[in-house]
C-alpha cells in the first residue's frame, strides 16, 4: 500500500486553503485539517486526519463529525464516509472497494452543530497494477495442487505479460502479450492476436493471488509469487512454435 | 542383384513341436508326451534339460553326484550318467528371486553320446517330479554375412556434426539430411541430433549385447565396456565375485563356458562388435563412429555387455542361450538386445512359444522381471529382431507380445527389402538396404579382421538402434530423476513413433540365401511395420512427461492421440477408454468417451482436470496368445478442461 502523508508544514499552508463550501468546494475559510495522510491501495483509500480545528472566527468550533466525500474523478454523484474516532484528535476513514487504477476526487470535511466545513477538492489514484506485477508460478488450480501441468507468468508494468507453460507439450512454451485491468477484471491479448478465453476477476493479498474465471466461477487458479527460472526467461518464443505447430489439434 | 542377409538365424528349432513317444519306443504316453519339448533332430547329443518340481529340485540340490530321485537315477545309470548339474548355477545375490521365478528347478543332464535322445526323453518324461523335458539344441546359424569395410571414398556429407568422430558424417541412420546420394531422404533417420541435445548417455545403463563376442578391446568401445572389476583384479581361474561364473571380465563366453570373450575365431563377422557400437560406440574422442548413447566428451555412456552365444563355427545351445539372459539379468544390464531369432514362420503363436522354448523364455521372463537399475528402471526390456526373409511374419521370439520386434527401413523411408513385417512386429528402425550402395548401410565398428569399421545391413542392425534408444532412454531418466517400470519403457518405445505407411509404395527386389530374386511390393507392408518408426527426440520427451490434452467444454471433441501412442496413432486398435466415474462426473461427462477412427471422442460440460487411460494394440489387431499378435499398450494422460481455451492452446 503505497502512502501518501501532507507533512505539518504543507497542511499548514494548506489549511490557508481548506475551506467551509457547499458540495462544490467553494472556499470559506474557517476550518484546518491539520495533517492529513492518505494510503492508497488497489481497492481501498485510507485516509486519517490528525489535529482538525474550526479556526478562531467561527462562532461554532466544536467538531461533531469529520468525513470524506469522494467520487470517481468526472462523476457526478458523490459519496460520503464518516471517519471514526480513534484517539483524541485522529480521525481515520476507510474508502473500500474502489476500482484499482482508477482516479477520485476527494473532500475533506468536519462539522459542528451548525456548519459543515469543507477542503479543497483532491485527487487519488488507487493502484493500478501493484498487485499482479512480477512472477507468479500457478499453484492451485480447481483446488487441486498436484497438476499435471505447469504454469508461469510474470506482469510488467508497461501492460505486458509472458506466460510459460507445460500443458499440451513436455516443454515450455512461450507466449507474450498485453493486459489491460479494469477494476478488478483482468483481460489481455496474446502477440499472434488471439485473446484470453476469458477475463479474470483477480484479488491479490501479498505473495498469492486468485484469479476467478468471470464466464466459469468454478475455473479458480491461485498463483504464488516465484521467481522465473533463467533458462526458461531465456526461452525464445520462437522456440516453442514448433512444438505448437506440430502439436496443435484442437 | 545380391542381398546380404544379417540376422543371426536359428533354424533348429524349425517345426519344434511335442513328440508322440511310447516310454519303450521312444514315444511318450498319457501325461509325458506333453512335457516333451523340441525334437531330438539337431539335438546336442548326449545331454537333456529336465526340469523338475519345486520338491524334487530341492531333492536334487540336496544330492551330492545323484539327482537323488530314484525313477530319474534308474534311468541315468542305463544311459551311462556322468552328471547332473543346475543350469543357472548360484549367485547368492541373486537366488532369490532366481527360486521365486522356479529357474532353480531347471537341471542339464549328462549322459553317454551313444543314448537314444528320443528313448531317454521319453522315460523322463513319465516321472511325476519331472514337468518338463527339453532336449538342448544348438543356436544355429544359417547364413553368414560378409560385412563391408569402410571406404572412406564413400562419404559425401558436410553437415555440421555434434561430435567429432570422423565417420558420423556416414552414419545417416542417425541423421539423415538428404545428402549422402540420391537414395538418402532428409529425416529418414532416429532423430538422435535432437536427442543429444538432452543426453548422450550414462554409465549407469548397461546394455547386454547377446550376440557373438563384442571386441572389448576395440579402440572406439572400451571406454565405454561393462567391466566386472572384481574379476579383472581377481584370480584367474576363480570366481572371484561369487555370481557362478569365472573370469567374466567383459561378460561370458556362453558358447565355450568360459570367461575369455572372442571375436576373431573363424566364422565370426564382427556382428557383435557391430551391433555394440551402433548402441554405444564411444563419442567425441575423435575417432571412428559414434553410438547412439555413447557419451561425449565429457561423460561415458552406457554400458556394454558382451553375453557370447555364437563364437565362430560353434554356438551355444538353448541351455547355455538361457543362461546368458540370466546372466545379463543379475549382473547388471537393464535391456536385452537380441539380433537373432528364429526363422519368421518357424513358430506361429505366442502360445507355441512359450510351450516349445519353455526354458528360454522363462529366462527372458526372469530379466523381465528382475533386471534392474537403481532408481531409473525396474525389471528389463527385450528388444529382438524381427528377421530377414522378407516374410509376412516376423520371427520369434521377438514377436512374442511382451518383447519389442524391430523391423528394418532403408534410408528412404521405404521397407528395406529383406526385412520381416506383419502382426507381432512393433516398431521399425534403420537397417539399411545395401540394393541402393553401400554407404545406404549402416556403419558401426567392427573387429580388427575387417578393417575396424564396415557396412552390415539387416534387422539385425535396426535392432540396436531400438537398444540404442531404450539405453538414452533410461540415461535420459537418470538424468531428470525419473524412475520407470519396464512395462513403461517397452510402452514408450513403441509409441515413440512416425508414421511410415505414407512412403510404401512401389517395388523392391529382395534377394534371399539362395540368391533367388523376389519382386515385393511394398503396399504389402503398409500398417505392418509397426506403429511406425523409432524417434529418439520423441522417446526422451516422453520421459520428460506426459502433455495434457486441452479443451474446451461445451462441445464435442475429437483428439489426435498421436502424443500417446504416435504419428500412426488413428491406425492403431484401440482396447479400452478409461475413466474413473468421479473424474466424469467432475467434467460433466454424460457419455464415456470413445475412440472414433483412431480420435479420442469426448465431450465434457464442467471445467476441470481428470485422468484417461487409453489402450492400444501395436503390432496386431488382436493381442498374442492363441495367434501371433500384438502388443496391449497403456498410456495414461491429464485432460484438463476449460470453458473457453485460447485459439493458440495458451492458458489464459
Amino acid at each position: 500500500m503505497k502512502r501518501i502523508t501532507l507533512y505539518p508544514l504543507i497542511a499548514l499552508l494548506a489549511a490557508v486553503s481548506l475551506v467551509a463550501c457547499d458540495k462544490s468546494g467553494d472556499e470559506t475559510p474557517e476550518a484546518d485539517f491539520g495533517t492529513v495522510q492518505v494510503d492508497v491501495s488497489q481497492t481501498t483509500a485510507r485516509i486519517t486526519v490528525s489535529s482538525p480545528r474550526v479556526v478562531a472566527e467561527a462562532a461554532d468550533r466544536t467538531i461533531r463529525e469529520v468525513g470524506v466525500r469522494y467520487r470517481a474523478a468526472g462523476g457526478s454523484e458523490w459519496s460520503d464516509i464518516t471517519a471514526e474516532k480513534i484517539s483524541a484528535d485522529t480521525y481515520t476513514a476507510q474508502i473500500e472497494n474502489l476500482a484499482p487504477g482508477t482516479r477520485y476526487d476527494y473532500l475533506l470535511y468536519l462539522a459542528t452543530d451548525a456548519n459543515r466545513y469543507y477542503g479543497k477538492m483532491r485527487s487519488l489514484t488507487t493502484d493500478k497494477v501493484n498487485g499482479i506485477l512480477g512472477q507468479w508460478r500457478l499453484m492451485q488450480w480447481h483446488e487441486m495442487t498436484e497438476l499435471p501441468f505447469e504454469v508461469r507468468m510474470s506482469f510488467s508494468d508497461d501492460g505486458r505479460f509472458t506466460l510459460w507453460q507445460k500443458l499440451q507439450s513436455v516443454e515450455w512454451q512461450r507466449f507474450e502479450g498485453s493486459y489491460e485491468l479494469a477494476g478488478t477484471i483482468l483481460s489481455g491479448k496474446y502477440d499472434d492476436g488471439q485473446a484470453w478465453s476469458a477475463g479474470y476477476d483477480v484479488a491479490v493479498d501479498g505473495n498469492k493471488m486468485t484469479w476467478t474465471n468471470t464466464s466459469d466461477g468454478s475455473d479458480r487458479a491461485v498463483y504464488v509469487r516465484e521467481n522465473i527460472p533463467g533458462e526458461l526467461q531465456s526461452l525464445r518464443t520462437a522456440d516453442t512454435s514448433r512444438a505448437i505447430s506440430a502439436e496443435r489439434f484442437l | 542383384m545380391k542381398r546380404l542377409i544379417l540376422l543371426l538365424l536359428c533354424a533348429t528349432l524349425a517345426g519344434a513341436c511335442t513328440h508322440d513317444l511310447d516310454g519303450t519306443s521312444g514315444k511318450a504316453s498319457g501325461g509325458g508326451r506333453s512335457k516333451i519339448i523340441h525334437s531330438a533332430q539337431g539335438a546336442r547329443k548326449g545331454c537333456m534339460i529336465v526340469k523338475f518340481t519345486p520338491e524334487a529340485a530341492d531333492i536334487v540340490e540336496a544330492s551330492a553326484t545323484r539327482s537323488g530321485i530314484e525313477r530319474v537315477d534308474q534311468i541315468m545309470e542305463t544311459v551311462g550318467a556322468t552328471g547332473i548339474e543346475r543350469i543357472f548355477p548360484v549367485d547368492r545375490r541373486s537366488e532369490q528371486a532366481t527360486r521365486r521365478a522356479g529357474l532353480h528347478q531347471w537341471y542339464r543332464l549328462s549322459f553317454d553320446r551313444s543314448a537314444d535322445l528320443e528313448k531317454v526323453a521319453a522315460l523322463l518324461a513319465e516321472i511325476g517330479e519331472v514337468v518338463r523335458v527339453q532336449y538342448d539344441v544348438d543356436v544355429k546359424r544359417v547364413e553368414r554375412c560378409t560385412p563391408i569395410p569402410y571406404d572412406e571414398v564413400a562419404q559425401t556429407r558436410s553437415a555440421d556434426m555434434p561430435f567429432d568422430d570422423p565417420k558420423l558424417a556416414s552414419q545417416w541412420h542417425y541423421m539423415n539430411d538428404g545428402t549422402l546420394g540420391t537414395m538418402a531422404e532428409e529425416g529418414a533417420d532416429i532423430n538422435l541430433f535432437e536427442a543429444w541435445k538432452l543426453t548422450t548417455g550414462d554409465p549407469r545403463i548397461i546394455v547386454a549385447v547377446v550376440d557373438e563376442g563384442v571386441m572389448y578391446s576395440h579402440e572406439d568401445l572400451k571406454d565405454n565396456m561393462w567391466v566386472n572389476d572384481a574379476e579383472l583384479d581377481g584370480t584367474d581361474g576363480k570366481d572371484d565375485d561369487g555370481n557362478g561364473y569365472a573370469d567374466d571380465k567383459y561378460g561370458y563366453n556362453f558358447v565355450t563356458g568360459k570367461g575369455n570373450i572372442t571375436w576373431n575365431s573363424n566364422g565370426d563377422v564382427g556382428h557383435g562388435t557391430h551391433v555394440a557400437g551402433t548402441v554405444a560406440a564411444v563419442n567425441g574422442n575423435s575417432t571412428g563412429v559414434c553410438g547412439i548413447a555413447g557419451g561425449d566428451d565429457a561423460n561415458p555412456g552406457c554400458k556394454i555387455m558382451s553375453c557370447q552365444i555364437f563364437a565362430g563355427n560353434n554356438v551355444a545351445t538353448t541351455s547355455a542361450t538361457a543362461k546368458a539372459i540370466k546372466y545379463a539379468a543379475d549382473n547388471g544390464a537393464v535391456i536385452l538386445q537380441c539380433s537373432w531369432g528364429y526363422d519368421g514362420g518357424d513358430i506361429l503363436s505366442d502360445r507355441q512359444f512359450a510351450s516349445d522354448c519353455s526354458l528360454e523364455k522363462e529366462a527372458i521372463d526372469y530379466f523381465i522381471a528382475n533386471a534392474r537399475a537403481e532408481g531409473v528402471i525396474e525389471g528389463g526390456v527385450v528388444i529382438f529382431a524381427a528377421g530377414n526373409e522378407a516374410s509376412s511374419i516376423p520371427g520369434y521370439p521377438g514377436a512374442y507380445h511382451e518383447y519389442v520386434c524391430v523391423s528394418s527401413m532403408s534410408s528412404d523411408y521405404r521397407a528395406a527389402s529383406y526385412t520381416n513385417y506383419g502382426t507381432g512386429t512393433n516398431v521399425c528402425a534403420p537397417g539399411g538396404d545395401s540394393g541402393y550402395g553401400k554407404q545406404y548401410i549402416i556403419l558401426s565398428t567392427q573387429t580388427d579382421r575387417f578393417g575396424k569399421y564396415g557396412y552390415m545391413e539387416g534387422t539385425s542392425m535396426a535392432c540396436p538402434h531400438v537398444s540404442g534408444c531404450a539405453a538414452l532412454a533410461l540415461s535420459y531418466a537418470a538424468k531428470i530423476g525419473r524412475t520407470l517400470q519396464a512395462e513403461e519403457l517397452r510402452d514408450m518405445l513403441m509409441t515413440s513413433t512416425w508414421d511410415v505407411d505414407r512412403y510404401q509404395s512401389g517395388t523392391k527386389i529382395f534377394v534371399d540365401q539362395y540368391y533367388r530374386e523376389h519382386t515385393i511390393r511394398l503396399d504389402d507392408y503398409k500398417g505392418k511395420l509397426g506403429s511406425g518408426y523409432i524417434d529418439a527426440y520423441r522417446l526422451l520427451m516422453q520421459i520428460e512427461g506426459t502433455p495434457c490434452l486441452y479443451i474446451a467444454a461445451g462441445a464435442p471433441q475429437l483428439l489426435s492421440l498421436s502424443e500417446y501412442f504416435g504419428e500412426n496413432s488413428a491406425s492403431l486398435t484401440y482396447t479400452a477408454v478409461e475413466m474413473s466415474q468421479q473424474d466424469k462426473s467432475a467434467l460433466g461427462i454424460r457419455k464415456d468417451p470413445t475412440i472414433d477412427g483412431g480420435m479420442l471422442s469426448i465431450e465434457c460440460s464442467e471445467s476441470g482436470c481428470a485422468t484417461v487411460t487409453v489402450k492400444a494394440l501395436v503390432g496386431g489387431d488382436k493381442e498374442g496368445g492363441a495367434a501371433i499378435g500384438g502388443t496391449e499398450v497403456t498410456r495414461k494422460f491429464a485432460i484438463v478442461v476449460r470453458k473457453a481455451v485460447s485459439g493458440n492452446g495458451g492458458w489464459l
